[in-house]
């Protein structure tokens, strides 16, 4: 710092660096060099800083001698090493610095300036990825509307039947691929239900364990997705596999390999029956098993009573089951891109506040459909689904308003 | 918004182009009831009825009484020979919600 002639004011010069951290958890360690012949000489670490939560501004108080100083600056942390990736390279000339910058130092760390464009032209939005594109609707809440991309829920084939209340069951299909078109113009597809991945016909083999007798054992695997506020509990099935049958010997229970994990999906479940075609879900807590780890039955046998029995329709489309009889099920239908990603994404099926199916208007399934990243089918209930008295069968169509038509 | 009485068969193999339930007769599974809320267009219903050879439930008619075969196809939810046809109906309501669009 020097005085100027007139002595009545301090006056200073340096260059400031603007920084945005990459990650505001970490630290920032601070660079510079003196000019080389226009490139960058030897770096030195002039600063640390501390975690900025957002934009910051440092100034590096300097002489008056017009000469080019270069910067760099990267993350540190305690713990952890120093990022091997710095910031690009910026040059500058010292300047006369003006009020708060003329102390030096950390001198600002300000919310980031949506309103100045970018290279693009265009203006920042609150991004969450790398990218620049968002995964979340804060930026968009002054737009207070849906965005709208058409859909139309009539696509949507149900089946609903089963031979008892608690026992009854939902298929949803849809055996074609359909595009969404997107109001920029762009296209999205969701694949046909039958597109969706299917596990293999499972591996069983048998472990000495428990008492039970020799008998045969029919299995079918599938992925599952919990339910929305579920706990876990409650699940949708997605396409059944090609039955497998073994002969256990007494005293052996039933393994089940696990299938292989495909993206999106929480786990894998099964169902089991003493014939063909004849097999049941497993739901209890345990049946809804974690990728990599394979079934092995209880010791007092799998459970041959109290689930859903199969239907050929569940190899092709999304099931919910355990459901009541003589109930309309109100279902919140809505494309996600994000399970299933080898297919291309799924739909799935919005739940109430406890995390399931809701048999009624219910607005955390309709939360649920217009959730962050999510189409979905209609503005509100795109399936009623009307569960009959036990032995039914219903089926048909979403009939819920068309979004947008 | 339309009421059909159809081949389960026929309707397995064409489904109406628009909104629709169904439901299999409890009865005999040959035959089902399926209630179209709208069509996808102006030739959906033509094209439908000519494929399945469904039959269509009229209003007016709902005072007559019931066919033999529906005694047959509903009688386990209480539809008898005496029923009329909104007599039926609402037999049928009573285990398939559905149809209040169409009976009260």
């Amino acid at each position: 710092m020097v005085l100027i002639a007139d002595g009545l004011a301090p006056q200073s010069y340096g260059i400031g660096i603007n920084m945005i951290p990459g990650d505001p958890a970490f630290q920032v360690e601070l660079q510079r060099a003196p000019d080389s012949g226009g490139s960058p000489g030897a770096f030195a670490t002039i600063t640390t800083l501390p975690p900025m939560p957002a934009a910051m501004t440092y100034v590096d108080i300097l002489p008056h001698d017009n000469a080019f100083r270069h910067y760099r600056w990267r993350h540190i942390g305690p713990g952890y090493d120093p990022s091997a990736n710095w910031s690009a390279i910026g040059r500058g000339k010292p300047a006369r610095l003006e009020g708060p910058a003329a102390e030096g130092g950390l001198i600002s760390l300000y919310p980031i300036v949506r309103g100045r464009p970018l290279s693009d032209g265009k203006f920042a939005l609150q991004a969450t990825e790398i990218d620049g594109s968002t995964k979340s609707s804060s930026a968009h809440n002054p737009q207070a509307s849906i965005i709208p991309t058409p859909a139309d829920p009539t696509i949507l084939l149900y089946k609903a039947a089963g031979p008892a209340t608690g026992r009854m069951y939902g298929i949803l299909r849809r055996l074609s691929s359909y595009v969404f078109r997107r109001p920029d113009g762009s296209t999205l597809t969701a694949p046909a239900t039958n597109a969706y991945s299917r596990p293999a016909q499972p591996t069983l083999s048998q472990v000495v364990a428990g008492a039970l007798g020799a008998r045969t054992r029919w299995v079918r695997v599938f992925y599952l997705k919990f339910m929305p506020r579920s706990g876990n509990n409650i699940w949708v099935i997605y396409r059944t596999s090609i039955e497998q049958s073994i002969s256990l010997s007494a005293n052996n229970l039933l393994k089940v390999t696990a299938p292989p994990t495909v993206t999106g999906y929480d786990r894998w479940g099964l169902m089991v029956g003493p014939t063909s075609n004849n097999e049941l879900f497993q739901r209890s807590s345990v049946d809804a098993v974690p990728f990599g780890t394979d079934w092995t039955e209880p010791v007092g046998g799998a459970d041959l009573t109290n689930g859903s029995p199969y239907d050929a329709q569940m190899d092709d489309g999304l099931t919910i089951e355990g459901l009541t009889a003589s109930t309309n099920y109100q279902l919140y239908v809505f494309f996600d891109s994000t399970v299933d990603t080898p297919a291309g994404g799924v739909f799935r099926i919005g739940a109430n506040a406890g995390g399931a199916p809701p048999a009624g208007i219910d607005t955390a399934a309709a939360a649920d459909q217009n959730g962050d990243g999510m189409i979905p089918l209609s503005f509100g209930v795109s399936v009623v689904l009307p569960v009959p008295v036990g032995a039914g069968s219903n089926s048909g169509n979403g009939a819920g308003n068309p979004k947008y038509q | 918004m339309t009421l059909y009485f159809v081949q389960t068969a026929q309707l397995d193999a064409n489904s109406p182009r628009g909104a629709w339930h169904a439901c299999v007769c409890p009865g005999t599974a040959v035959w089902s009831l399926c209630l179209v809320m709208r069509w996808a267009d102006d030739t959906a219903d033509d094209d439908w009825e000519v494929a399945t050879n469904a039959q269509a439930v009229y209003a007016e008619n709902l005072g007559n009484v019931v066919p033999p075969i529906a005694v047959t196809a509903l009688g386990p939810w209480g539809v008898v020979p005496t029923d009329t046809i909104r007599q039926a109906l609402r037999k049928v309501k009573h285990n398939w919600p559905v149809i209040a669009h169409v009976v009260r």
